[in-house]
């Protein structure tokens, strides 16, 4: 293996002071990224960090704008994606640049194509696909129509699409976000292949375990800005979370003992099936009680948003009831689970919980609007809901001109302010909160944080779902790990460890599922 | 003034002042260019048409008896709009609602005036609002796009009505197929009969008014009811509605129904207007279609689009009696410029976003 | 009564090349994810043209040469504007519908001095059909071939089914789109060209009566496939011909005019077999950074 004696070569692409700006966001802030030839280069760093940014633009997707790319220490522009195709750069996009109805080959040679006087040789691309696919050692169908494969396989005809090209360079954009375990081990084994047969990978990821699983060495990027490249070798995972966080990862938030009440929902054997018939939300059973906080720890896509938007008459549970306070809410409208005093914080920001060409105001009764304070049978009371606007925008400190100013300029996290502004202010008995701090900067979090953690000292029931298991053992008294739709693991927030919710999540352990039911139900014994 | 209202202002006065008025001055520029070529004097050809809209009070009553009926087609695109719908179906929606408020005034005739006369707009409402339901409907159910089936619509529309007409109503020794007239109790009065300063017997009639009322009803909709909140809502962001409880299929329908209702009054100007008083299909052809022109050039704003209609309807009037004065030139130049405001607004106000856009960047 | 001779297959044949070419004109623009609703002005104008160039230069085959030249104008304009300029594909194809019925209106009379002008076909018949009919048989094979065995075909529809796709291995999307549009106004061109040179043997204001529309009709009905989009607008065109032929016993004229509109309908919401779209249609490319 080459791992040990390349890092004094000069690098074969080095960016210097990476300048790239969005409307009202500095998406890499005079970022330094060097890669040596024939290395595994992780790149990591929180959600927005800026790391798929900074690859786009070497890629030639984004024009920077400051610094300097040199490839082979030769300064130069990459204009485009053709420019770096013909650097020998290729990328695997997070969202496939794969044609659904095309088959495999006309896929991979999009662009390419092996054709004589224009006309397609298809024979001929055929044999080259299946010769280039089994020197990484796998095999594949040329004629099949992407549309019928796997993710797992149609990461691998982009693996392909990219080697065609003759790439010596590989970018990955989380490459294993969407796959299972056992994809991920063979994607493993194909970027082994292609290292030793001297290929130079670097992979976006903000898994630590694939870095120090796979990685030569590894670039931390928090906030726009690079943190520093260390050797795999020389660090570990606790020194590269810190990098990524910037800050102490155990910031725990001051909790107090909860005073725990009545119980206040009761859900049991909740299914929820897809339109192919398979089970994404697989037998849940919980109880929260009041003054209490129930989190659901899991990697996302495990059924967490479907359990979500099914509990709150978004969706609709396949079976299993939902009891609050003994009224039955399964299936209920949302209306109805608003006036029951359910409040919902949704995952999706920008697409679920707001209207971003609505006003502040707007948004602030969006859901509520069919209530008494803000509309009568026909009309809105627009004052009324002014009125309590602006007292929420005070209260919660949203910065905004005015309450008439449209929600899309709002910044992250005053939106996400406004949002559990609006759904506090309802005073709901149980609030769920998805991914409450997703995106937002560390200020708001805080703030969010404190607000939820007043809302259970006064004796309301939380639900939390958040992938940032920091948050969910701080905040949580009992916390279930939810992997593939199901609930494999019930544990005590204050006697678990983000390592051990970890090894869960990733579904490689399970407790007993009577077991986790009863914890879930918050049963003391089987017998009570 | 802070940056982000100054830069909400900016968009505003770009985007719903600016680049209506670029079109509109380009249209204009185009049919000049194009009257030079016929040898007729631009400024002379056009000052006339101002003078025979705007010199007289007869004028300017002609004038509002043509943009009338684009105010209704018109409105139909952009109350859809609101609710992120694509209305092209207005013009069949025009025919089936003007068939129906002309049955209702040749059925019911021994109603007075204006029970006959308002039941006639609401058969024309209902009608419209039906044949607008339909695609709505099959949108929700089936997920068939409403182009598609808006258009496809108008077209089963014209069939539909001429089969009607030519089969059911049509008396043979008209000649052409037309359905009987009206009864007096569903006349729309004229405005001579009640602003004083308009002439008597002007065409123009209480339609215009209707119009402007509908035009302010709109507005109170959208902006200050909970359908309202909930149609712009579905329109703005289906996800975010349906996260607020907001049932978007029942309002995606309710929209394509109040759009095409809006468009089955288009009609009631010239049925129940002064005039001829029976629905006469071949009158009306393409008054659909126009009004996509007129509810993009009013900015999708009631408001603008009475401006716009008024716009469309003083070139129409302006043409017809130019004609007397520059008969080398063919009356339908103003279709072509019509056609031209169109098209070169959706180009400008792209520019105009780009340009916003960059500024957006840069502070 | 026998519907079913020699003269109506003629009929229909005839009939179906206007629509046929539209379709496949719309099917063209689609592949590259452009909605081409203008194809009904591109005939009025091809007809338009075509019928002038004729009687201007006694060659019906400048004629109809003209006729595809004015298409792909007023294609280049609907390029233009919704591709360049990204306005929304419907209100440009309905803004040069509008265009087309005026402008063609307009020249008539400021040229002839009134709405209809004859035209004489001189061209040769061969087997007493019109060499353009052969022709645009022609266009189907080579359309077929074109579009799913060479390069260009692969990008055209790849581009309709996944813009960003394309634009990561380096072809331009905005060159593809244009290219698809041109050949839409080309081949719809041509219909129109046909229409008044060879079919009616005259050109009149509104002539392409629906036309446009229905091939868009057969478009969707043949499920954006070349062959399919040919039997439709055949059978369209066969119920065309009937009604101008003969009246059948309790069967309305308006509904044989229907039959394309509410087939197109049917198959839509999925009641004659579900038929989907290019991916991209109706979508701008909205290049990142």
């Amino acid at each position: 293996m080459a791992r040990d004696n390349q890092i004094d070569t000069d690098p074969l692409i080095r960016m210097e002071g990476i300048n790239k700006r969005f409307p009202g966001v500095l998406a890499n802030d005079s970022v330094d990224f060097s890669v040596q030839e024939g290395e595994i280069h992780a790149l990591v760093g929180e959600n927005g960090a800026g790391k798929t940014t900074l690859m786009k633009v070497l890629y030639g997707i984004y024009s920077k704008d400051e610094g300097q790319i040199y490839f082979d220490d030769k300064p130069l522009e990459i204009k485009d994606p053709k420019a770096a195709n013909e650097l020998g750069i290729g990328m695997v996009h997070q969202h496939f640049m794969l044609v659904p109805p095309l088959s495999v080959a006309d896929n991979i040679t999009l662009g390419r194509e092996i054709a004589k006087y224009g006309v397609l040789d298809r024979e001929e691309a055929k044999e080259r696909i299946l010769e280039l696919s089994s020197d990484i050692g796998f095999e594949i169908d040329p004629e099949a129509r992407v549309e019928d494969l796997s993710v797992g396989v149609r990461q691998r005809i982009e693996i392909l699409k990219v080697l065609f090209r003759e790439a010596e360079v590989l970018i990955l954009d989380e490459p294993t976000a969407v796959l299972t375990p056992q994809e991920v081990e063979s994607l493993y084994e194909i970027l082994n292949n292609l290292q030793e047969q001297g290929k130079t990978i670097i992979f976006i990821t903000h898994k630590l375990n694939e870095v120090m699983d796979l990685a030569d060495r590894v670039t931390v990027m928090r906030e726009g800005k690079d943190v520093g490249t260390k050797e795999v070798q020389e660090t570990s995972k606790n020194e590269l979370a810190n990098m990524m966080v910037g800050r102490e990862v155990l910031l725990r938030v001051e909790k107090e003992e909860a005073e725990k009440g009545e119980e206040l929902i009761r859900a049991e054997n909740l299914t929820l099936k897809n339109d192919e018939g398979a089970n994404i939300v697989d037998d849940i059973s919980f109880s929260i009680r009041e003054g209490e906080v129930f989190g659901i720890a899991g990697v996302q896509g495990n059924g967490q948003t479907e359990l979500i938007e099914a509990l709150t008459g978004i969706n609709e549970f396949s079976s299993g009831t939902v009891e609050v306070q003994n009224s039955d809410l399964t299936n209920a409208d949302g209306q109805v689970i608003r006036e029951e005093g359910i409040g919902h914080i949704p995952e999706d920001r920008l697409d679920r919980g707001m209207i971003t060409d609505f006003t502040v105001t707007e948004n602030f009764v969006l859901g509520y609007h069919t209530f008494e304070r803000y509309s009568s049978r026909i009309f809105m009371k627009l004052r009324d809901m002014d009125e309590h606007a602006k007292k929420a925008v005070e209260e919660f400190d949203i910065k905004t001109p005015s309450t008439k100013t449209l929600a899309e300029s709002l910044s992250g996290g005053n939106q996400q302010k406004l949002i559990v502004a609006r759904e506090l202010s309802q005073q709901p008995k149980l609030l769920i909160a998805a991914q409450p701090t997703r995106g937002i900067d560390v200020g708001a979090i805080e703030f969010v944080h404190e607000r939820l953690m007043k809302e259970r000292a006064r004796g309301k029931g939380l639900l939390l779902v958040s992938s940032e298991l920091d948050e969910i053992i701080s905040l949580s008294d009992r916390i279930a790990v939810i992997y593939e739709g199901e609930f494999i693991g019930m544990f005590d927030a204050n006697e678990t460890s983000k390592e051990e919710l970890g090894v869960y999540m990733t579904g490689s352990e399970r407790q007993d599922k009577e077991e986790v039911r009863r914890k879930a139900l918050d049963k003391v014994s089987p017998r009570e | 003034m802070n940056s982000e209202s100054r830069r909400d202002l900016l968009f505003n006065v770009l985007m719903n002042g600016v680049a209506p008025l670029v079109a509109i001055l380009i249209a204009f520029a185009i049919g000049g260019i194009v009257i030079t070529s016929l040898g007729t004097n631009p400024f002379a050809f056009f000052s006339r048409m101002l003078s025979l809209n705007f010199g007289s009070m007869r004028g300017i009553s002609q004038m509002i008896y043509r943009a009338t009926p684009y105010f209704f087609t018109a409105m139909a695109l952009s109350f859809a709009f609101k609710a992120g719908l694509f209305n092209i179906g207005a013009e069949g929606q025009m025919f089936v609602g003007g068939l129906a408020l002309a049955w209702v005034g040749f059925t019911f005739t021994w109603l007075p005036f204006p029970i006959l006369f308002i039941l006639c707009l609401v058969a024309g409402f209902l009608g419209g609002a039906l044949w607008g339901a339909i695609p709505g409907y099959l949108k929700v159910k089936r997920g068939a796009h409403e182009v598609i089936t808006t258009i496809m619509m108008n077209f089963i529309a014209i069939a539909l009505v001429q089969y009607i007409v030519q089969n059911h109503f049509m008396n043979p020794d008209w000649g052409i197929p037309h359905t009987p007239t009206v009864a007096e109790g569903a006349y729309a009065p004229s405005l001579g009969k009640i602003i004083p300063w308009f002439p008597a017997g002007t065409r123009a009639n209480i339609m215009f008014l209707v119009a402007i009322i509908l035009a302010g009803l709109t507005l109170v909709l959208l902006q200050r009811t909970k359908l309202g909140y909930e149609i712009r809502a579905t329109g703005l962001n289906p996800n975010s509605a349906e996260y607020a409880g907001i049932n978007i299929s029942s309002r995606t329908v309710m929209t394509m129904a109040i759009s095409g209702g809006f468009a089955g009054m288009a009609t009631a100007n010239f049925i129940l207007g002064p005039g001829s008083h029976y629905f006469l299909k071949s009158e009306y052809g393409g008054i659909g279609f126009s009004g996509i022109a007129v509810g993009l050039l009013g900015r999708n704003n009631p408001l603008g689009i009475i401006l716009a209609a008024i716009l469309f309807g003083f070139l129409e009037n302006g043409a017809l009696g130019v004609q007397l004065y520059f008969p080398n030139v063919p009356r339908q130049i103003v279709e072509i410029m019509q056609a031209i405001i169109l098209i070169v607004l959706v180009i400008v106000l792209e520019i105009a976003r780009k340009f916003l856009k960059r500024l957006q960047k840069r502070g | 009564m026998d519907i079913f001779t020699i003269s109506t297959l003629l009929a229909t044949i005839r009939m179906a090349v206007p629509i046929s070419l539209a379709a496949l004109g719309g099917l063209f623009s689609e592949s590259t994810g452009v909605i081409n609703i203008a194809l009904e002005g591109i005939i009025l104008m091809g007809a338009f043209a075509g019928t002038i160039i004729t009687n201007a230069t006694g060659s019906p085959l400048l004629g109809i040469l003209m006729a595809v030249v004015a298409g792909i104008g007023m294609a280049l304009i609907h390029a233009i504007a919704s591709v360049t300029f990204k306005a929304n594909h419907i209100i440009s194809g309905v803004a040069l519908n509008l265009f087309a019925t005026g402008v063609t209106f307009f020249l008539a009379l400021v040229l002839t001095g009134g709405s209809q002008i004859s035209v004489e076909s001189t061209l040769p018949k061969f087997l007493g059909i019109s060499p353009v009919i052969y022709v645009t048989v022609a266009i189907f094979f080579l359309s077929g071939f074109f579009l799913y065995r060479t390069r260009l075909g692969l990008r055209l529809r790849a581009t309709g089914e996944h813009m960003a796709a394309v634009d990561s291995v380096g072809i331009s999307v905005t060159k593809m789109r244009y290219l698809g549009v041109l050949i839409s106004g080309a081949l719809a061109g041509l219909g129109g060209g046909f229409l008044a040179i060879e079919q009616a043997n005259f050109f009149t204001k509104g002539m392409s009566a629906g036309r446009g529309y229905i091939g868009l009709a057969s478009m969707i009905f043949g499920k954006w496939t070349p062959w399919g989009a040919a039997g439709a607008a055949s059978l369209f065109g066969f119920s065309q011909a009937l009604q101008f032929r003969i009246s059948i016993p309790f069967v309305p004229d308006e509904f044989l005019q229907m039959l394309p509109y509410l087939i197109t309908i049917a198959v839509l919401v999925g009641a004659v077999g579900r038929a989907t779209p290019p991916a991209e249609d109706g979508n701008h490319f909205i290049k990142e950074g």
